[in-house]
């Protein structure tokens, strides 16, 4: 075998010669295409990696059961995105982080980080195009099941009586279409968490070891410490609403009661700050990923 | 072709990992076109002083030097246990490294032709065997035409005969004019190829020179004699001075 | 290059993506306002059927139309201030979310005028125009048959020239919904059931005298027909009639009172009423009546006059003819006590008679009970009726408009309709003993307002209680071994202490407004505890209380479950039946979907939810009585304190 190896690379020397090499000095390409490059390699990764697909059939088989057995996409977009909300805020971030959590850390081990290290490459652009290749599968995996539910209820109508005149009262597609890009953007922010877990640490066992505890953390630890510390008095009345948009959880169904049940529902107290809950999302993702970024460049 | 100009030059090179100190005040010049093999025991700090000069890490203290053209890519890289990331074909692979220095999918397959693993680009990575791999690795390397390309250790594990191989397409890239930089235990093939060896032992280079130099000052006419008499005390021991990079 | 222009198509294509998105934000949840619909296709609300068909054909009342976020069906007000009032009550927001649109009758250019009871008279039809809008003419003259009510207009002018009129001042939206109208609660409702007691004892007090007046005439001694008796008999005495079966048929035109005596029979020419009375303070005491003619319908030559223009003219010409043993016309005070009475039609028949006394009764139908008509029937009468036997007839206690009515401690067995009630409101049905009805056992239809069923013991019947209308009572009852329990056909009803025990279907909803308070009952043992036929989610709840249900008392919290129970819910209807149901029905999956399920209840399909079930029976004394109390079993202690001592 070696000898046809270097046969080979006998005619390939040739071939060499002739074009001869050109080692003038050649301009790095652009940032933005830098940026596609790992874009596309971490699309290409997600879609080829099984356990992706089959994570996204096993969130699009819970999503789609509990609209069916609940009955409520029979009632209309408000009470399925109600029903929804509570089973989404625990799988979402599971599978957030099942997406990120080894992003970085796959390349680390493999020590292809060292070897990126010599391409004109910058720490940002990695975590950045790392970031957005998963961001597509990820939005994917959550976006095409919550497509279907919404078919689903246009598709299902209850028996109202037909003696009496009905309407839609506030039901509407749109509070279903808020739902969802709320739904979008506090995954996007739980991602990034994971990729500054997957930048951070060294090994997969540290790494699942980390996810959990961030699960845990973000599921549970930050809701109870905030109701604790409002229990306790630590958390006034009238800060409680800027507290909670502290939790990326509690960020994400404040502004979805914000913006889709209460316009159903009426008036009563303010249910969330959605102002600062949109920042609280935005201030995770981003800064999730500049920890990554300065974790990648130590 | 060689021209003398250093085309690298690391100064006065401290790598400290907390308290062990893993190299001592290393100074090395590495000329322009010229194959340099670093050579030593395990735990001298090989692989450490290589990924200093690649500029992989930093040193705790000291100065690295790059002198060559500026360009895309000015140093490139093969890892000792080089690994790809599984579900992509070589050809794959290659265009993704060649994307990020601004190549297009012709110049990947130049570059794989070039180490002869054009029969093999439709292949996955994670089926390719060792030497296969390395090959991939090395191909990887020259993505860019960089000057310079550092090889750690590029025939461990690898049979005699593809060990040759590996080392002839390195031979091969020091004549078109890149600079190669390698450390090595195969002494034989490193004799074959080097223009200048250094020779490290515990953090500090005890030896360098042309291999007749070398050969002369010891009155020896291999390599493992060179390296017998370079190394002082017991080779039967392996000197650990902390963690090995 | 191409792949400048991939990169390209993807950033315009998120560009696109995220203005999309931000304008989903920005938009308006829905459509615009919806338009107004045909006030008849509305789920209608503010006056009972009779109070409508009262009010002549060119009558206008002023009426709204609201369309709600969380209901879906279009809600008709009678009077803007009925919903003013409703949208006060507490609940209001939570089971209908907030108003989306708001339509009231506009009296512009409608040439409006008001009758003599103050009801508005239109040339032309009212257009519907947006409430928060108009103009409102409040304290004028202006009545619905319920009340005091606002009337609209778009036009100011228009507006202040009604006022001029009619008198009133003129206001807008805001003060309509600020002012203050009479309102009925829950303690309203306990009040008026004491009141209504004491109205029916005072009427037998009344009455009480007619049966102990001076005798005068004696039949068989000084006549021998008790007609010739109560011909000759002079007002307010007593004709005696001694043991003895008397052939005749009787018309009682003076105030008399007729006494038989131990064994004292009546019997009539099988050809019409046996007795028939038209004067009033008439009493008949102690007599036993047969031989009463089959007519139930359509009788020939009623002694009242039937005005052809009435709305129920065509109903009062087939019923108030009726054979009876007693047929009473604008006999007020009537007294009827110790009476027997046996009937192919009804019983007793009193027309236009206010203040009757029926104590002591015993009325027995035909064989086949689909053949008679009543126990008796009361038209436009008011009455109590007490300690009476209805047995075996088509409707055991027919009552039609007969507002104030009491019937309390009768039994009525084996009828079709034990107690049925059209278009009478405010009467108190209260510890009756209704058992036996193959078709329902209390039926009160269409749609009277403030009636009272409470403390009856109602058992076997295909439907058991079916009381309908607004602002009905319904406290206190046995409901039991029916195939259907307890039919929910009201609105702003209230349904406490009663025990539904047995049934094969507890309750089953049919009214289409979830603005019932149903607390502090009992549900064990029924197949199905409660269905829902229709609308959005019910909340069986109020203040943090609940009923108590058999197989929803799990683990304890307090006094209540930890847990909602939802009866309409596949696995929580099977808690009391089904092994293993109450594993399952924690499983953090159900719960999850359950955590939120309260909320936009009027945008949820048909169901029931108890928010706070009971940790045990709440009304134990009358579930003891069913035999059914130890199979209520009660919620698991959380806590464990030692039981030693």
């Amino acid at each position: 075998m070696s000898e046809d190896v270097s046969a080979s690379s006998q005619s390939a020397t040739v071939q060499e010669t002739e074009t001869g090499t050109d080692r003038s000095t050649r301009s790095a390409p652009s940032p933005r295409h830098r940026l596609g490059t790992i874009i596309r390699r971490e699309l290409r990764t997600v879609v080829r990696t099984r356990t992706f697909f089959v994570l996204a059939l096993a969130f699009a088989a819970v999503v789609l059961g509990i609209v069916w057995v609940g009955e409520s996409v029979q009632a209309g977009y408000v009470p399925t995105l109600v029903d929804l909300l509570t089973p989404l805020e625990l799988l979402v971030p599971v599978i957030a982080i099942a997406f990120g959590y080894r992003a970085i850390l796959g390349d680390e081990q493999r020590g292809e980080l060292d070897v990126l290290e010599t391409y004109p490459v910058r720490g940002r652009e990695l975590v950045f195009g790392v970031y957005i290749g998963r961001a597509v599968g990820l939005l994917v995996t959550i976006l095409v099941p919550l497509a279907l539910v919404a078919v689903a209820v246009v598709v299902t109508e209850s028996d109202a009586l037909t003696v009496y005149a009905t309407h839609t009262g506030a039901d509407s597609p749109v509070l279903f279409g808020r739902f969802v890009v709320l739904t979008a953007l506090f995954a996007l922010s739980v991602l990034a968490v994971a990729l500054a877990i997957s930048s951070i640490v060294s090994g997969t066992r540290s790494a699942l070891a980390l996810a959990v505890v961030a699960l845990v953390v973000l599921l549970v630890g930050m809701d109870l410490a905030i109701a604790y510390g409002f229990s306790a008095g630590v958390i006034g009345d009238s800060g409680l609403i800027y507290s909670l948009a502290m939790s990326p959880l509690s960020a994400y169904r404040g502004l979805v009661f914000e913006s889709a049940v209460v316009v159903a529902a009426g008036t009563g107290p303010e249910v969330a700050a959605p102002i600062a809950s949109l920042v609280s999302l935005v201030v995770w993702t981003v800064g999730s990923l500049a920890v990554a970024t300065w974790a990648l460049n130590r | 072709m060689t021209d003398t100009s250093p085309i690298l030059e690391a100064r006065g090179i401290d790598h400290d990992y907390g308290t062990v100190s893993v190299l001592q005040d290393v100074s090395v010049t590495i000329p322009k076109g010229s194959v340099t093999a670093l050579i030593g025991p395990n735990g001298a700090g090989k692989t450490t002083l290589i990924r200093d000069l690649a500029g992989l890490h930093e040193p705790t203290a000291g100065e690295i030097t790059y002198h060559g053209p500026e360009t895309a890519r000015e140093i490139g890289y093969l890892p000792q246990h080089p690994a790809f990331r599984p579900g992509f074909t070589c050809r794959e692979t290659l265009e993704f490294y060649a994307s990020l220095v601004g190549d297009d999918e012709a110049a990947a397959m130049e570059h794989l032709s070039r180490v002869g693993l054009e029969d093999a680009a439709e292949r996955n990575v994670e089926a390719l065997s060792g030497g296969m791999t390395r090959l991939l690795g090395i191909a990887q390397a020259t993505i860019g035409d960089p000057p310079i390309i550092v090889l750690d250790e590029p025939g461990s594990g690898l049979d005699p005969g593809m060990s040759m191989h590996v080392f002839d397409v390195a031979s091969e890239l020091a004549d078109e004019g890149i600079t190669i930089l390698l450390s090595s235990h195969d002494l034989e093939l490193v004799e074959r190829i080097a223009d200048e060896v250094l020779v490290l032992s515990d953090g500090q280079i005890v030896q360098r020179g042309s291999m007749t130099e070398l050969r002369n000052r010891f009155g020896v006419d291999s390599l493992w004699s060179v390296y017998e008499n370079a190394i002082g005390g017991d080779l039967d021991t392996v000197r650990v001075q902390g963690e090995h990079a | 290059m191409p792949e400048l222009s991939t990169t390209n198509v993807f950033l315009g294509i998120f560009v696109v993506v995220v203005l999309g998105s931000a304008g989903l934000f920005v938009v308006e949840g829905g459509t615009g306002p919806p338009d107004p619909v045909s006030f008849d296709d509305t789920v209608q609300v503010g006056l009972t059927v009779e109070a409508t068909g009262e009010v002549g054909g060119d009558v206008e009342l002023p009426r709204a139309q609201v369309f709600y976020s969380q209901y879906e069906y279009v809600v008709g007000y009678y009077g803007v201030e009925t919903f003013a009032e409703d949208q006060r009550q507490p609940e209001h927001e939570q089971r209908f979310g907030h108003p989306l649109a708001i339509y009231v009758t506009d009296y512009s250019d409608t040439g409006v005028e008001l009758t003599d009871e103050g009801h508005p008279t239109t040339d032309s039809q009212p257009e519907w125009t947006d409430a928060e809008t108009a103009w409102y003419v409040i304290g004028s003259d202006a009545e619905t048959p319920a009340g005091d009510t606002a009337v609209p207009f778009t036009d100011r002018d228009d507006a202040d020239a009604f006022a001029d009129e009619y008198g009133g001042d003129v206001h807008g939206w805001e003060t309509v919904l600020e002012t203050e109208y009479d309102r009925d609660d829950a303690t309203v409702a306990r009040d008026r059931v004491d009141d209504h007691r004491q109205l029916a004892d005072e009427r037998a007090e009344a009455t009480a005298d007619l049966a102990e007046r001076e005798p005068s005439v004696v039949v068989g001694e000084d006549t021998e027909t008790i007609q010739e008796a109560v011909d000759e008999a002079p007002a307010n005495t007593t004709v005696v009639v001694p043991d003895g079966t008397y052939e005749e048929t009787v018309e009682i035109d003076r105030p008399l009172t007729i006494a038989g005596d131990e064994n004292t029979t009546v019997r009539g020419d099988d050809n019409s009423s046996v007795f028939t009375v038209t004067a009033e303070r008439v009493a008949i005491r102690d007599v036993a009546i047969d031989g009463v003619g089959d007519t139930t319908r359509g009788g020939d030559g009623i002694p009242v006059d039937v005005d052809d223009e009435d709305w129920d003219a065509t109903f009062t010409r087939d019923y108030a003819g009726t054979d009876a043993g007693i047929a009473a016309y604008t006999a007020d005070e009537l007294l009827v006590q110790n009476v027997h009475i046996e009937t192919p039609a009804s019983g007793i028949l009193t027309y236009g008679t206010s203040d009757a006394a029926v104590r002591n009764v015993t009325v027995i139908g035909p064989d086949d009970p689909t053949d008679g008509l009543a126990g008796i029937l009361t038209f436009q009468s008011s009455s109590v009726i007490e300690n009476s036997t209805f047995d075996g007839t088509a409707n055991g206690v027919y009552l039609y408009r007969s507002p104030t009515t009491v019937v309390r401690s009768n039994t009525i067995v084996d009828n079709q309709l034990g107690v049925h009630l059209m278009h009478t409101d405010d009467s108190l049905l209260t510890d009756n003993e209704v058992h036996g009805q193959p078709y329902t056992g209390i039926y009160i239809m269409t749609g009277p307002e403030r009636n009272a069923v409470v403390g009856n013991t109602i058992r076997d019947s295909s439907t058991g209680l079916s009381p309908g209308g607004s602002d009905t009572y319904v406290a206190d009852n046995v409901i039991e071994d029916s195939r259907l329990g307890l039919r929910v056909d009201t609105s702003s009803s209230i349904y406490e202490g009663n025990v539904i025990a047995g049934n094969e279907i507890g309750a089953d909803v049919t009214g289409m407004l979830p603005t019932n308070r149903v607390v502090d009952n009992d549900f064990v043992g029924n197949d199905e505890h409660a269905t829902v036929t229709t609308g959005p989610l019910r909340i069986w709840s109020h203040d943090g209380a609940g009923n108590y249900w058999q197989g929803g008392a799990g683990v304890a919290d307090g006094d209540h479950a930890d847990r909602s129970y939802t009866p309409t819910n596949d696995v929580d209807k099977r808690l009391h039946t089904t092994d293993g149901t109450p594993t399952l029905v924690r499983a953090p999956a159900l719960g999850a979907l359950e955590g939120l399920e309260g909320t936009v209840p009027g945008m949820r399909t048909g169901s029931i939810t108890d928010q706070y079930p009971s940790c045990e029976p709440i009304n134990t004394d009358k579930l003891e009585a069913t035999g059914w109390d130890d199979q209520a079993w009660t919620c698991y202690e959380t806590t464990r304190i030692s039981t030693d001592d």
